[in-house]
């Protein structure tokens, strides 16, 4: 069989950090191909440079070669994608809610018939052939073995038949040649799931490629002829999904062996004192759903959240601080907790660093000053003046306290006055820290510490809560999508998937463990 | 070189720079057509004095993120109420003012919160909704000027029903903070009363945004979600940001019309909110980021620029009021510049 | 699960009630309206017959945005001032009658071609904001617009026609009438009293249902369809009542009978109505939809999004500025500075009224909204007057009611989006 798309040896750096680095795989015509690696190991970064979109292109382009049926292609666009046969199934969902079915396969392809205006007039005036629109779109539909009435609007549609309808979109393409599947069943019900992989099948049999990202390893073993695993941007496996199994792919995706004496907190032993008690924790983050977590938090200890992205790791801190409707008990130090009130949490002497930084962490348009003394004036009223009932900005006293805590964080700044947004990611992740220290925090909630900040930060960020956790006695609960992270500072992981905990593992626990619970496999104990 | 006078064109803004452009074209013409100086600066200083606390009025409602108050009517109509009941009950001289400025109140703090509760609803489309409100509450007053029971004659038609539509105020406080304190220097009038009570105006909306409750507010209007994970209400703060702003609204028109010497009823409140937006937005303020200092700036330039536009105008065309079209164009140019930068509401 | 069933029909009631609750309000307040008035049924016909033909146009002008997605069109003023443009070249070289019409949209077509992709790419600037945007723009363009007639026109343009310039040679004068033979030009080629042109249209729309049923089980071979027997039962039995109302109702007939109508003016109104049923069944009528639908999406699949947009904006003003020409030759003269200001809130208000709101707007629509805006605009100084002897509370309150509309539709849209992103996320957990 000849090869339809190769990619060769494909290098992508963005400013100097390598994301992509020897990436070399084959696809043969109707073959499907798992690609599977955690967030972050370059899945994404890899389709971006397959559908030529700007990021790529903007950042410097890429290194290495595609060749598409033989022949070596430059896609500068999704539009040169398109023209080769290549397409795409995103995640969310490209439909028009109004339209009708048929009318969203065939959306910007409609069949035309010209008339006597469209002949003097421009082209936009052809009418629209619905007849054959419908007839086609019920054609596409019928290769896929669903039965769905074309002629009814995609609001009417229950949500596990959306992801039938772009796909009959994409084969109604006639050129269609290789199919990108980008999560396709996280949306759908086990038995839509399984439908699906059949109806990819039979996508497959047709002679179409299918690339097919996922993070469920049983359907990677169910559905693909080969599997390819991205890590850190490496490619570190690409085998037929017959040679291996899930346990073997669970442990490549996760990869990286950890020296022992990296470990900080391993052992340690605490009382049996809880100050923080979560039962069935039900937060409604959009795209972050925790469904039922149940955890309980020792004083003293730093706790580690991980799990996959979508899983709901990062709702729970959310759900605790009133960011997001949430449901369940939480208990504070032996007392009921109301987290649905805003600001609740923060009076009770708890504090957040949010994952969205640049969202939710800062004022970016604002001193670094204002943002650090910010949570503590709300809450603890610091940093007023106070004439009566009439308050004024402290600026003196908060500009003392400000530049101790630059010094101590090493925040490379010109000051307290200048603006949040000017500095590094790494520098207002510090800020956002130090905001919440400021509070004196019994307990610190920290989200993605070291999200999109450069190695150097990483390091001085997780040793000073280490620091602050050792010197102040704070207890720290700390969220974040890198494992290695969470195992090099933290006592107890607890493992997030299909929002609830799937386990609660030692920082030393074999990779293999951590691997298996996070792709949803229950084990481990701790 | 040209790279620095980019970025200085660049942070200053180009429309700023037309308008400063055409203001010093202005004054330059003012010499050449030997229009009195000192008579024109005199306007100047009272313009800019009488139209400040209006566009004060923008800053709480920038700060707490609703945006442009294109509702400023609401607050308009408050205090014309007021400055009604005053007339009505024959309150003369400084003190009139005052006791209309404090009758004024409690209506707009009715008001503005029943209209914040209408804006914490529709998030995303204030500007829109807060124009029609506008304009709406405007012809409902007008029902109001014709129904309500004023009696006292000096007010109220000889003949037929209702309030009459511009009330000269020379019986009760006409001029009477432009003359308070006022003397002469090279001819020109300083108007010394007027510009201590707009200076106290601004020092208590600058000593506001200082203080703990005005903080809450900017970070409520700068970032909703900010304001959030740090435990402020922002709804309460957008509520109170709309109050403040109806209130100085009502105060804003009586210090107007004492210094013009007329209250205007009926539909002469209608377009009153653009002057004043105009003019925070040419002082460099944005529909998400204002301070106090955009605010006088912007009043400054462009209330002079009308000042003397106005007398300039008039001798090169004397028929025509070609400086009420500079008004129209500028004020509105400089609006659908400030929107266009907005950008899906983003605005770096 | 019958109390659940229940609920279901209250539910949808109270929406069916919330959702008509401004054409309902209408409804009252013009039947209200029209009782207090207190006048002949002659002179409310006469008077809502001639304004529906005037206004219905620059009311359809509005519907093609609000299917892009860009809610209603408050820059149609600048086609309008295309229109008025138009009158004041033709004026100038004294044309009269239908010719001076003809040139005058002639003259409007690339001005409000010009001004309706200006306004369009301003409104790609401005994405969200294309209302307010809209606005601010026809109150910056009557800026514009002041200080070429008023100031420019006679130093600096040249004007032919002496009639139009003030004494002083600066600036146009105001109003600018129409001579005898221009005005109501279109409405006077062919007037037909409104009971004829009634029946004329009812019987039309037999005819062409018939004709149309006749065409596909003869030619086709096709089955008919529900819809459009329903649609030939319907026009019979409309046709059969009305027939009976005016055999019934001497009042009502004499009412009819006493009303002229301009038939070509109905004839341009009826082309409009076919454009834009034409138009949403093209191509380009789809991708406005799907651009009004989801911009990233259309976006995504290939669809020009800005380029439809800009064309929708051009498409709503040129409408615009054909719907003023008939307005202004139907009065015969029009304010030179101020003709276009109320074009916008006015049709608006009207659109509005009729049951479309920012998102959704049709033909049936404007129509509706027409004769409910009108009647209540007709009305509301007499019943005034009638009420509390007053003529000016009615028109203030017709102001009132105007503004009203567009705030309480604009604040129900704004609102029902804002609760339905809400409901959204509390129903996915």
């Amino acid at each position: 069989m000849d090869t339809l798309l190769h990619f060769k040896n494909i290098r992508k750096s963005f400013s100097g950090n390598v994301v992509l680095d020897g990436v070399d795989f084959k696809i043969q015509p109707g073959q499907i191909v798992a690609l599977a690696g955690e967030n972050g190991a370059g899945k994404s970064t890899l389709m971006n440079i397959l559908f030529g979109m700007n990021v790529i292109a903007e950042t410097g382009g890429y290194e290495g070669e595609i060749i598409f049926e033989g022949k070596s292609v430059k896609i500068q666009s999704p539009l040169d994608a398109m023209e080769l046969g290549i397409g795409m199934v995103h995640q969310e969902f490209m439909l028009l809610p109004g339209f009708t079915v048929a009318r969203n396969i065939k959306l910007n392809r409609e069949n035309l018939i010209s008339n006597l205006i469209s002949r003097i007039a421009p082209k936009g005036y052809q009418l629209l052939d619905n007849p054959q629109i419908i007839k086609e779109a019920a054609g596409a539909l019928g290769r896929l073995g669903m039965d769905i009435n074309p002629e009814v609007t995609v609001d009417k549609l229950p949500v596990g038949h959306m992801q039938f309808v772009e796909i009959a979109r994409e084969i109604d393409k006639s050129n269609l040649k290789l199919l990108v599947l980008d999560e396709p069943t996280a949306v759908l019900t086990e038995s839509e799931a399984e439908r699906f992989l059949q109806c990819i099948r039979k996508v497959a049999d047709s002679g179409i490629a299918v690339i097919f990202i996922s993070h469920r390893l049983d359907e990677v073993i169910q559905l693909a002829d080969s599997v390819v695993i991205l890590r850190d941007g490496q490619m570190v496996f690409d085998e037929k999904t017959a040679k291996t199994d899930k346990h073997q792919i669970a442990e490549l995706m996760v990869g990286r062996k950890l020296e022992a004496e990296n470990l900080i907190n391993v052992n340690r032993s605490f009382k049996e004192d809880i100050i923080l008690e979560i039962e069935h924790l039900r937060v409604n983050m959009p795209g972050e759903k925790s469904k039922d977590v149940s955890l309980k938090v020792r004083r003293g200890e730093i706790l580690g959240i991980g799990g996959l992205a979508g899983h709901g790791k990062t709702s729970i801190s959310n759900g605790i601080f009133g960011m997001y409707p949430a449901k369940g008990t939480v208990n504070y130090n032996g007392k009921p907790l109301l987290f649905g009130k805003i600001g609740e949490a923060l009076n009770q002497g708890m504090a957040f660093v949010s994952e969205d930084r640049k969202g939710v962490g800062l004022l970016l348009n604002e001193s670094i000053a204002l943002n650090m003394i910010y949570t503590d004036m709300k809450v603890n009223r610091r940093f007023l003046k106070k004439y009566g009932f009439f308050t004024q900005f402290d600026k003196k006293y908060a500009r003392k306290v400000v530049e101790q805590m630059i010094q101590e964080l090493d925040i490379r700044c010109t000051g307290p006055d200048q603006i949040v947004g000017r500095l590094s990611g790494g520098n207002q992740q510090k800020v956002c820290m130090a905001r919440a220290l400021i509070t004196k925090p019994d307990i610190l909630f920290v989200s993605e510490p070291t999200r999109g900040i450069d190695i150097g930060a990483k390091q001085l960020l997780l040793n000073y809560l280490v620091k602050i956790n050792k010197e102040q006695g704070i207890t720290i609960v700390v969220t974040s999508s890198e494992l290695n992270e969470l195992r090099t500072i933290c006592d107890r992981i607890a493992i997030i998937g299909s929002g609830v905990v799937q386990g609660i593992l030692a920082p030393d626990a074999p990779n293999v463990d951590f691997a298996l619970l996070m792709s949803g496999e229950k084990g481990g104990n701790t | 070189m040209m790279v620095s006078i980019k970025n200085m064109v660049k942070s200053f803004g180009f429309p700023r720079l037309i308008i400063l452009a055409f203001l010093g074209l202005l004054i330059l013409m003012m010499f050449v057509l030997h229009i009195p100086v000192p008579l024109t600066l005199s306007q100047c200083l009272v313009r800019v004095g009488i139209n400040l606390v209006l566009a004060l009025a923008m800053v709480p409602g920038i700060m707490a993120g609703t945006g442009m108050n294109f509702a400023l009517p609401l607050g308009i109509e408050c205090g014309l109420l007021a400055g009604m009941i005053s007339l009505q009950y024959n309150m003369k001289g400084i003190g009139g003012i005052f006791a209309a400025m404090a009758i004024s109140i409690p209506f707009s703090i009715l008001a503005g919160w029943a209209y914040s509760q209408l804006v914490n609803r529709v998030k995303g489309s204030e500007m829109m909704v807060s124009t029609y409100i506008g304009f709406s509450m405007v012809a409902l007053m007008c029902i109001g000027w014709l129904v309500l029971p004023f009696s006292n004659a000096s007010i109220v038609w000889p003949i037929g029903d209702g309030l009459r539509t511009t009330i000269t105020l020379e019986e009760w406080y006409d001029r009477a903070l432009n003359q308070l304190f006022a003397f002469q220097v090279f001819g020109v009038d300083i108007p010394v009363g007027l510009i201590l009570v707009i200076s106290v105006f601004c020092l208590i909306v600058w000593l506001f945004m200082r203080s703990h409750l005005g903080l809450m507010m900017k970070a409520a209007g700068a970032n909703p979600n900010f304001a959030r994970s740090n435990g402020v209400k922002v709804d309460s703060m957008r509520t109170i940001a709309t109050i403040l702003s109806t209130v100085l609204g009502g105060i804003g028109i009586i210090i107007y019309a004492q210094g013009f010497g007329f209250y205007q009823l009926y539909n002469a409140p209608l377009m009153m909110a653009f002057p004043a937006i105009a003019a925070v937005l040419i002082g460099g303020a944005t529909p998400s980021r204002i301070s106090i200092f955009h605010v006088i700036l912007g009043t400054i330039m462009f209330q002079s620029m009308l000042a003397i536009a106005t007398p300039v105008a008039n001798s090169l065309i004397p028929e025509g009021n070609l400086s009420e079209v500079v008004r129209t164009i500028v004020s509105n140019g400089i609006i659908l510049y400030a929107l266009s930068r907005m950008q899906g509401g983003k605005r770096s | 699960m019958s109390s659940e069933k229940t609920s279901k029909t209250g539910v949808f009631l109270k929406k069916l009630l919330i959702n008509n609750a401004v054409t309902l309000l209408f409804f009252v307040i013009c039947i209200a309206g029209i009782i207090l008035a207190d006048q002949p049924m002659s002179y409310i016909i006469g008077e809502i017959s001639s304004r529906l033909f005037r206004n219905l146009i620059l009311i359809l002008a509005l519907l093609v945005p609000v299917w892009a997605g860009m809610g209603m069109n408050f820059s149609i003023v600048l086609g309008a001032m295309a229109a008025q443009i138009g009158i004041i070249v033709s004026t100038n070289f004294s044309l009269s009658g239908i010719a001076c019409l003809t040139v005058s949209f002639l003259v409007s077509i690339p001005l409000s071609l010009l001004f309706g992709n200006l306004t369009g790419r301003l409104f790609n600037q401005t994405k969200g904001q294309e209302m307010i945007t809209g606005m601010i723009l026809g109150f910056f363009a009557k800026g514009i617009y002041d200080l070429v007639f008023m100031f420019l026109c006679g130093p600096v343009i040249p004007v032919r026609n002496e009639a139009l310039l003030l004494t002083n040679g600066i600036g146009l004068t105001t109003p600018i009438n129409l001579d005898n033979a221009t005005k109501s030009a279109i409405n006077k080629i062919w007037m037909v009293s409104l009971d004829k042109a009634i029946y004329g249209v009812l019987v039309l729309t037999l005819l062409f249902f018939m004709a149309k049923m006749m065409w596909r089980m003869i030619r086709r071979h096709e089955k008919i369809s529900r819809k459009e027997i329903r649609g030939l039962l319907v026009s019979a039995f409309a046709l059969a009542m009305f027939y009976l109302l005016c055999r019934s109702s001497e009042t009502f007939l004499f009412a009819l009978s006493f009303t002229d109508v301009p038939i070509v003016t109905g004839i341009l109104i009826v082309i409009v109505c076919i454009y834009i049923t034409f138009l949403s069944k093209t191509k380009l009528g789809s991708d406005i939809h799907a651009v009004g639908q989801s911009m990233p999406i259309a976006v995504s699949m290939g669809i020009p999004a800005d380029k439809i947009r800009i064309t929708a904006i051009m498409i709503s003003t040129l409408l615009a500025a054909l719907g003023q020409i008939i307005f202004i030759q139907d009065i015969g003269n029009f304010t030179t500075y101020t003709a276009h200001e109320n074009v916008g809130t006015f049709s608006i208000a009207a659109l509005l009224v009729g049951g479309a709101s920012i998102k959704k707007a049709n033909i049936g629509h404007a129509i509706l909204g027409a004769l409910l805006f009108h009647t209540m605009f007709i009305i509301s100084p007499l019943a005034g007057k009638n009420l509390f002897d007053n003529a000016q509370l009615g028109e203030y309150f017709r102001v009132f009611v105007c503004y009203a509309v567009i705030a309480v539709a604009l604040a129900l849209h704004a609102w029902k989006s804002v609760m339905a992103r809400r409901v959204e996320e509390g129903e996915e957990g």
